[in-house]
């Protein structure tokens, strides 16, 4: 009976899943995922209205495991300054990357007379500034052909249905917007305790995955695989992982990827918070943005303004 | 032409496209002027000192604080009260509003006036518009929270806000300078980029607040987009950054 009832879920998110891709607005990765249950703890705050329709930002297990992004890992030591990045400066000439854009090669060829207002930094390290997209292979069809533009309805034939096509960001557009798809759930942070000095911070949401559900009857624990779903542009598959009798986990196992188009879409539904190294930039900028500076730091970004003032 | 004041304890700076514009300056410097006299928590006179110190009625609140309040609430409820200008003791704190609010009315000033090229940038939070002295849009880059020197990331806002809220690096030492005994949990700096600056510096204080998390509460949020950076020097994009990226 439970295992009806699993299975019967994990149907029902493989077809929200099919629907939830004809609703799809690009920039809202979304899985259409009905289980992850409202992570609103109850008798907490008032249950608003949540700010538009967030999606449910899936955890990052879900995107690494099956988008196949590996996040990269690199960090880069917390004295900066020295950096690895920073020794090729003095010992090879700049080198300049197949992905590096051409104001960087113009950078390392000669040095520049002309005094920008951005920092004095970069000018010191040309060569660091490859393409910031350093989680190397991890997205292997990030190509200038799918250079993603917000509205994917160019692509294809006629006989294709046009994926959702929204408007064009609006800056003007407040960000409390149109209402959800009915199947995509807010995922809501955890509303904040009342303040106490804080002796640790607060649990992370995603540890709720794993005791979402609460309402639900007990599952068998185990990986249960939902039937393959025509999606039109190929075959949804979703697995339900189940742990301590909750749903811990759903995995998407098969997705519509025979053609760009289809790829292109579904790389903007399925969750994508990338992470990168942090690398310093060449590029010239008007203006700079970053947590307040104050006590001896305060004088030396004061600085940097003043001189941005002056120039 | 530009010019940069340090005002609400902070460098502020606006550059307006031509070079008429002196007497339009000089009015946005004296908005935030203002701003800073009716709700700085250091100035003894200030409104927001008056409400704390229980010497002002509701009633008798200006429409500048009301608004300011309502906002502030707004933003604690959309955030599960992860932004909350309340303190323990029951005074308000209001800073990490009033900053993007303050921007937003001096970019209203500068457009009202007919220009359409103008940023304005107080500590950090830009509100820009239209091209800079190149012809180009207006490039805003991400300090890296590790070396005040240098420039991470690239973005092209066009006409979108862009607001960072971060901890301080000293050394080997973070510390966020509202609890500088906690140990540091998660993000080191988060830049937001929203429709406005409003939006983005409010969602920057709130999201920030949430740890490593708060970029998962931007990724979700639609119309915002973010860069954060956590204290080994790994930084993590929500979807549709790139689009803002330069390059990308």
């Amino acid at each position: 009976m439970r295992k009806a009832a699993l299975s019967l879920v994990v149907v029902a998110a493989s077809g929200a899943y099919v629907w939830s891709q004809w609703d799809q607005r690009p920039g809202e990765p979304d899985l259409g995922l009905a289980l992850a249950s409202d992570d609103v703890e109850t008798g907490s705050v008032d249950p608003v209205d949540p700010p538009a329709p967030p999606d449910a930002p899936q955890p990052a297990t879900i995107a690494e495991a099956h988008v196949g992004v590996s996040p990269a890992k690199d960090s880069i030591a917390v004295s900066a300054p020295s950096e690895p990045a920073h020794s090729p400066a003095q010992s090879d000439p700049p080198q300049v990357t197949d992905e590096a854009p051409p104001a960087l090669s113009v950078i390392s060829e000669t040095p520049r007379d002309d005094d920008p207002p951005a920092p004095p930094a970069p000018r010191s390290m040309p060569e660091l500034a490859s393409s910031p997209v350093t989680t190397a292979a991890s997205e292997p069809l990030e190509t200038a052909s799918l250079a993603p533009p917000r509205e994917p309805a160019q692509t294809a034939d006629a006989t294709e249905p046009a994926p959702a096509a929204p408007p064009a960001p609006d800056p003007a557009t407040p960000t409390a917007a149109e209402p959800a798809p009915p199947v995509i759930l807010a995922r809501q942070p955890r509303p904040r305790p009342n303040y106490v000095p804080p002796p640790a911070p607060p649990t992370p949401p995603t540890a709720t995955v794993a005791t979402a559900g609460t309402t639900g009857a007990r599952l068998a624990d185990g990986r249960y695989d939902g039937p393959a779903i025509n999606a039109y542009y190929g075959f949804v598959q979703t697995e339900a992982v189940v742990a301590d009798g909750r749903l811990a986990d759903v995995r998407v196992l098969n997705y519509p990827k025979s053609r760009l188009a289809s790829v292109f879409i579904n790389r903007r539904a399925l969750p994508r918070l990338r992470k990168e190294a942090i690398r310093a930039q060449a590029s010239r900028v008007d203006v700079v943005s970053g947590a307040t500076l104050t006590s001896e730091a305060f004088v030396r970004s004061l600085d940097d303004a003043l001189q941005q003032a002056r120039s | 032409m530009r010019a940069t004041r340090i005002l609400m304890g902070m460098p502020i700076t606006v550059e307006i496209g031509g070079t008429r514009y002196g007497a339009l300056a000089e009015q946005v410097f004296a908005h935030f002027e203002s701003v800073d006299r009716r709700f700085s928590p250091f100035r003894a006179d200030s409104e927001v000192a008056a409400i704390n110190a229980g010497r002002l009625a509701e009633a008798e609140q200006s429409a500048e604080m009301r608004a300011v309040l309502a906002l502030a609430e707004r933003t604690r409820r959309e955030s599960g009260g992860y932004f909350d200008i309340r303190r323990a003791d029951g005074t308000i704190d209001p800073s990490g509003i009033v900053k993007g609010w303050a921007i937003l009315g001096a970019a209203a000033i500068i457009s009202r006036s007919g220009a359409r090229d103008y940023y304005v940038d107080a500590g950090g939070d830009v509100q820009s518009s239209g091209l800079n002295g190149d012809g180009s849009p207006w490039r805003v880059g991400i300090r890296n929270p590790f070396d005040p020197g240098e420039i991470v990331k690239v973005l092209e806002p066009r006409g979108r806000g862009i607001a960072t809220s971060g901890t301080y690096v000293r050394g080997e030492h973070i510390y966020d300078p509202h609890a500088p005994a906690r140990p540091p949990a998660g993000l080191v700096s988060l830049t937001v980029l929203g429709p406005d600056v409003l939006e983005a510096d409010r969602f920057a204080t709130a999201a920030f607040a949430m740890g490593a998390d708060g970029i998962e509460f931007i990724e979700a949020m639609p119309g915002l987009e973010g860069y954060a950076i956590d204290r080994h020097g790994e930084a993590t994009l929500t979807s549709g950054l790139e689009e803002h990226c330069v390059p990308c």
